[in-house]
């Protein structure tokens, strides 16, 4: 069995807002093994950010972790201290945002910024930190590094930045990168670049890598496994394969529905949206936060907690229609198969 | 960047050559001269005192040495300070003000950014309210209540300062306190607004992300940032304090160039109001251009070309 990096348990963030309290992780559960890629896909609201930024120590006013443990080397980071936490952050955890234009202070050179992470982490010296520096540079594919360690960052293009972002992250080796929605502010062509880069880069150096999407194509391309959340709770979690091929959770059906195919018969359908709206965090439904838009929820769905269901060693779903009792629905039967049933 | 600073330069140039143009064409405009109000009905005299100025001559040929005569650095003579030239009374006057406006300039710069990022730092926190109501409090009141009441504390009940002039260096401390109020109050406020707005960029979190100490993240990212607005304002306020101020010269009793500006006006001095309002002039001139250059080198964003 793969090594445990990182184990969160029973996670509950919340943000006191003077509107009341926001919960916007309910019960997270998940792990990350070494080297392994697993994504968060969610639509926005969700609670994925929020997750990897409670793991990261990062949450913001008014938001808090009220419950849960996050375990990293079986460390728990909520336990740790602040001056504790600067030593983990930057240094075996790591983390990029989903804007490469605002995520980089426009007034140091690229090169200020990531040395700036082996001085402080590795005790590097100037020398070599500045040819550690170049060396990311060239390992995350942009062009003579040697000059381009010393331009700003409005002198980089989006996709460049972004790489720039990731040689920063890894330049200093951690066990963990945590990617907040890398390629959403990026073209296409730039986007299956930097995924492609991440692939490779985790093959390279076995940094496990959190990749948080709202892009289940994103995900599918380079993850391992997936986790489906909606509205501050973990849906579905499987394989890719699983997730793809054989969702369980009407959720994670509708998203597969609303993900366009580009060839055959299949393309020339009309995408199939998931009706109405994300819950409303301030106050949200009891029980099951998908009831509301599923289409095949029960009485059950709206008052109980849903309990999760293991189908297999990899694949957990938090579904009543999973329950051996439950219902058997055509329609539900043929979504049974993910992107295989249309 | 030699490129940039010589082209500012000439632009520089252009200004006050143009502020000095809108200057004279205004002084001749206005009805009335300095004699006008002299008690000398034999208008032969007044003729004999144009004559002596250069004031019958055409005015493009007054013009033309008004030009030339500035661009060598003689302000002319006083019409109403016999005998004294417009560079001998800035020059008496200047050093009171340069001395005041600097050190106002210093306590504005170094109180005003600290208390900012205080202030934003303890955002709607008791220091931050106290803060916010001493700065709105010291850009409504008028100096000339600051100056009287702090004579009146300071001099009159403890009476540690003198009430008057400036013959030793305590006498400073009044003119240089009262003169950066109001600069203090706006970079306080400036310093906050920035301090906030930086700390919500994403390159902050990207700074905390790296797991820098937080002095670095303060002094490095949010510092350099935070403080683009105030050095834009850096320079018109240096221009402002060390050109004095009227009211904190009249009431210190300071024989400083502000008050000497406002007296020229007054008297219908012709060429001082000119020469000090040209010397005003390329202080601020300069002053922005300083500030120009200083903002290149901090901001790389900025192109010179």
């Amino acid at each position: 069995m793969a090594e445990r990096l990182l184990d969160v348990r029973h996670l509950h963030t919340s943000f006191f807002t003077h509107l009341g309290e926001v919960k916007a992780i309910r019960d997270v559960s998940f792990h990350v093994d070494k080297s392994e890629i697993i994504g968060i896909v969610g639509e926005s609201g969700s609670g994925k950010s929020v997750t990897s930024l409670s793991v990261m120590g990062l949450l913001a006013y008014p938001g808090k972790v009220t419950e849960g443990e996050i375990l990293f080397k079986g460390e728990d980071l909520l336990k740790k201290k602040k001056r504790e936490m600067r030593k983990i952050q930057g240094n075996q955890i790591s983390m990029i945002f989903q804007d490469p234009m605002t995520s980089l202070n426009p007034l140091f050179t690229i090169g200020n910024q990531i040395t700036e992470v082996l001085h402080t982490h590795k005790k590097m010296g100037k020398a070599e930190a500045n040819e550690r520096a170049v060396e990311m540079l060239r390992m995350v594919g942009i062009p003579s590094p040697e000059k381009r360690v010393r331009s700003y960052p409005h002198e980089f293009s989006g996709g460049m930045r972004q790489r720039a972002m990731i040689a920063m992250a890894l330049s200093s080796e951690p066990d963990l990168l945590i990617a907040d929605e890398p390629t959403t502010a990026l073209d296409v062509t730039i986007q299956a670049q930097v995924l492609a880069l991440m692939k490779e880069l985790n093959e390279r150096l076995g940094t496990a890598t959190i990749l948080i999407t709202h892009n289940l194509g994103c995900a599918s391309s380079i993850c391992d496994r997936i986790l489906v959340m909606y509205g501050g709770k973990i849906m579905e979690e499987g394989t890719t394969e699983e997730i793809f091929y054989e969702p369980r959770h009407p959720y994670t059906m509708g998203l597969l529905n609303s993900v366009p195919k580009v060839n055959g018969e299949q393309s020339k359908q009309r995408l199939v949206p998931i009706l109405g709206t994300p819950p409303d965090m301030l106050h949200p439904p009891t029980g099951c936060p998908f009831y509301p838009r599923c289409k095949f929820a029960v009485k059950a769905c709206a008052s109980m907690d849903v309990p999760e269901f293991q189908l297999s060693g990899t694949h957990r779903v938090s579904c009543f229609m999973c329950h051996p009792d439950a219902p058997v629905k055509e329609e539900y039967e043929k979504q049974k198969g993910g992107i295989r049933h249309v | 960047m030699i490129r940039y600073i010589i082209k500012r330069v000439i632009s520089a140039i252009i200004t006050i050559w143009f502020i000095m143009t809108l200057t004279f064409i205004l002084m001749k405009a206005i009805p009335g001269d300095p004699f006008s109000s002299e008690k000398m009905a034999d208008p032969v005299i007044i003729e004999n005192i144009k004559a002596k100025y250069g004031l019958d001559k055409p005015l493009i040929e007054q013009y033309g040495k008004y030009l030339y005569d500035y661009a060598h650095g003689d302000f002319g003579i006083s019409y109403m300070k016999k005998g004294l030239t417009t560079n001998d009374i800035i020059s008496s006057g200047f050093p009171y003000s340069l001395r005041i406006g600097i050190w106002a300039s210093v306590l504005v710069l170094v109180l005003g950014i600290f208390f900012g990022i205080i202030a934003a730092l303890r955002q709607n926190k008791i220091i931050d309210r106290v803060l916010m109501i001493l700065a709105t409090l010291g850009a409504t009141i008028p100096s000339f209540v600051f100056a009287t009441g702090f004579l009146f504390v300071f001099s009159k009940i403890l009476g540690w300062v003198p009430s008057f002039g400036v013959d030793n260096w305590k006498g400073y401390i009044g003119p240089v306190i009262v003169s950066a109020l109001f600069s203090l109050a706006y970079v306080v406020r400036l310093m906050r607004t920035s301090t906030l707005d930086v700390l919500n960029q994403d390159y902050i979190r990207t700074a905390r992300a790296k797991g820098l100490p937080e002095w670095k993240v303060m002094g490095k990212h949010v510092m350099r940032n935070a403080i683009l607005p105030v050095v834009t304002y850096i320079g018109p306020m240096f221009a402002a304090l060390i050109t004095g101020s009227f009211v904190v010269e009249k009431v210190f009793g300071i024989p400083g160039i502000g008050n000497l500006f406002t007296n020229s006006i007054l008297n219908r001095d012709y060429t001082l109001i000119m020469g000090i309002t040209v010397f005003f002039a390329v202080i601020l001139v300069i002053c922005i251009l300083v500030v120009d250059i200083l903002y290149v080198l901090i901001d790389p964003r900025i192109k010179y070309q």
